[in-house]
């Protein structure tokens, strides 16, 4: 009976931690990427809040020159040169524009003011919400 | 002959036997089942004991976000700002 429940629990336990830990670890390798670029400040923001309940991992870029801003344009394919760019993104490649569909995704934000990006991780219909909820409370406790 | 009252003692006694044999032969179960409950009391409480802390350290990290940056020295909250900022501007 004994073994019985420390088996049942154990598993348990170890799923709720490792769960969090897989998708830290794919925007682990995202940010690795552009980590190692001596003219891009990046930074990787693990458990961004978007309410009470939901979090997501966020890579941020941000060039330290109009050369490495030109670069990083160019790689993300990204067009013009002033307001806002946003876009659904391959997690794994996000130069490459997809369409919504349930499926773990990134979403793009490129400021050609900021000479920034940011790729949210979005896992799951809960975080897409909870990202464009949190976009518009934001706007309407701005306005 | 014995009289009644002596009889009544008899009784009593041999009452007191057969309790005693029946109570002889439920205590090796009643023994096992009381250690087995102390048994899965003692389990529960380990693994509560050592998940505990583990839990609630994990749900402690999962309500701060961490901010791992190539630029030392640059601040948390800058990036937070910065995270914030964008989606605002979307």
């Amino acid at each position: 009976m004994r073994r019985l429940l420390l088996t049942m629990l154990l598993p348990v336990l170890l799923a709720v931690g490792c769960t969090r830990e897989a998708e830290h670890a794919a925007v682990d390798a995202l940010y690795a990427r552009y980590a190692s670029r001596t003219a891009l400040a990046a930074a990787k923001v693990c458990d961004f809040s978007l309410n009470d309940t939901v979090r997501v991992d966020v890579v941020l870029l941000q060039a330290e020159s109009d050369e490495e801003w030109g670069r990083l344009k160019a790689e993300l394919d990204i067009q013009g040169d002033e307001g806002t760019v946003s876009y659904l993104a391959d997690p794994d490649a996000p130069a490459t524009r997809v369409a919504w569909t349930g499926e773990p995704v990134l979403r793009v934000v490129a400021s050609h003011a900021d000479r920034a990006i940011g790729l949210y991780r979005l896992e799951n219909e809960e975080q897409y919400d909870a990202l464009l909820d949190y976009q518009l409370n934001k706007m309407k406790n701005d306005k | 002959m014995i009289d009644e009252k002596q009889f009544d003692e008899l009784w009593e006694r041999a009452e007191a036997g057969r309790y005693a044999a029946g109570l002889s032969a439920e205590y090796p179960a009643w023994r096992t089942r009381r250690r087995r409950t102390a048994g899965v009391v003692a389990g529960l409480a380990l693994v509560l004991a050592v998940a505990s802390p583990l839990m609630l350290q994990h749900s402690r990290q999962d309500t701060v976000a961490k901010v791992y940056s190539n630029r030392a020295g640059s601040a948390d909250q800058q990036w937070l700002d910065l995270a914030d900022g964008l989606l605002m501007k979307a």
